[in-house]
């Protein structure tokens, strides 16, 4: 009986630490499916397929086109932690992989503004199935700062991802952004 | 009559375990006033101050990571002018190197910052954070920001590669298509002609 008295303590116990430990860490995922625009619509422009968007192949079989595509992420009115860190996740379809085709180098870039009109670039750091038709380039911030911390709570009003060398032909899957805050990076 | 003081030292064991989850969530209600969003000063502040206090680059690659962030910079916005003046140079430290520009006016210091997020610059390849502070218009129209080009722990061998990769690669010289910008101080950049819609 003492023993089922303790298990039910442990158990509360447990619980409670669980949850103060949520407290210290928010995360937000989201994942979007494309809604990227041609940085030259009328010219190049994209069309929505069910794989994602594509862009069109015109009359030059070589042409690059510039893509921006919107990143919505809000942070949490609540929140009263730091932003600590951003992955990004952009996954691309039917890039080209035969040996004559160029070596596919999009130029992309995760970008956002502050409220006090700061702006901020994350780089490509990792790039997952490389070679292949699927390639998914992952923008860790994490990565590309040693303990520079982003600007803090409340301050992003805006985001998105810009590539500006992408073939005709290829298209964008989709993108996740995960966002972490906490009181300290190590949390994250 | 035993069973039955089981299931109530169950029933309170779970009541305990509601109570003190509850009581973990009453944390996070938002009493506690939120943290106000940063100025300028203090969003600069946040990011600058950090860098410079982060002491000085791994001794080794010192002359190396100077000598390319001054390059990628220069490369991308061009050498410093009555436009883009960053006299003070760049200033490198271990979480990376600060440049203090100031631009002619709003007209020049958006075209800068356009041609990074629009066009394939050199500084679209730097292996880390690009940060601008918040830009700050001075008496007579000038526009001073400051630069931060972020850098990846360099102790670590992979970022310490792809640092080398990018300093080694070949950096093409974009800087030789200045800046356009014929309508100073206010505050657009010159557009190209609109194209013709197709109907």
């Amino acid at each position: 009986m003492r023993r089922l008295i303790l298990c039910a303590l442990t158990l509360s116990f447990a619980i409670a630490v669980s949850s103060s430990a949520d407290a210290a860490v928010h995360r937000l995922t989201n994942v979007h499916g494309s809604s990227c625009q041609s940085g030259d619509p009328q010219n190049q422009p994209v069309f929505y397929s069910d794989t994602g968007i594509m862009v069109k192949t015109g009359t030059d079989p070589t042409a690059v086109v510039s893509l921006a595509c919107s990143v919505p992420w809000s942070q949490d009115a609540s929140l009263t932690q730091s932003l600590q860190k951003v992955v990004v996740t952009l996954d691309w379809t039917s890039v080209p992989v035969s040996g004559t085709a160029p070596a596919f180098n999009p130029s992309c870039m995760f970008y956002f503004i502050t409220n006090n009109n700061g702006e901020l670039w994350i780089p490509l750091t990792q790039v997952n199935n490389p070679g292949t038709a699927n390639p998914e380039y992952v923008f860790n911030s994490q990565i590309s700062l040693s303990g520079t911390p982003l600007p803090g709570y409340g301050t992003v009003i805006g985001s998105a991802l810009f590539c500006n060398n992408v073939p005709v032909g290829v298209g964008v899957f989709g993108y996740t952004i995960d966002t972490c805050f906490s009181s300290g990076l190590l949390s994250c | 009559m035993k069973r039955s003081w089981s299931s109530g030292a169950l029933y309170v064991g779970l009541l305990f375990a509601v109570g003190s989850t509850l009581a973990g969530c009453a944390t996070l209600e938002p009493d506690v006033p939120l943290t106000p969003r940063p100025t300028a000063v203090q969003e600069k502040s946040l990011v600058v101050d950090t860098v410079k206090g982060s002491g000085p680059v791994v001794q080794d690659l010192k002359p190396l990571v100077d000598q390319t962030a001054a390059s990628a910079f220069a490369k991308t916005f061009g050498a410093s002018s009555a436009d883009v003046e960053y006299a003070g140079g760049v200033t490198c430290f271990k979480n990376g190197c600060l440049i203090e520009v100031t631009y002619r006016d709003v007209c020049v210091e958006k075209a800068a910052t356009n041609r990074l997020r629009n066009f394939p610059v050199p500084l679209r390849s730097w292996p880390g954070v690009i940060y601008h502070s918040p830009p700050v218009t001075l008496t007579g129209g000038k526009v001073q920001e400051t630069w931060a080009l972020l850098l990846p722990d360099l102790a670590a061998d992979d970022n310490r590669g792809r640092f080398q990769r990018f300093a080694e690669g070949k950096m093409l010289d974009t800087s030789i298509r200045p800046l356009v910008c014929t309508t100073p101080n206010t505050g657009t950049t010159q557009q190209p002609a609109p194209t013709q819609g197709v109907k």
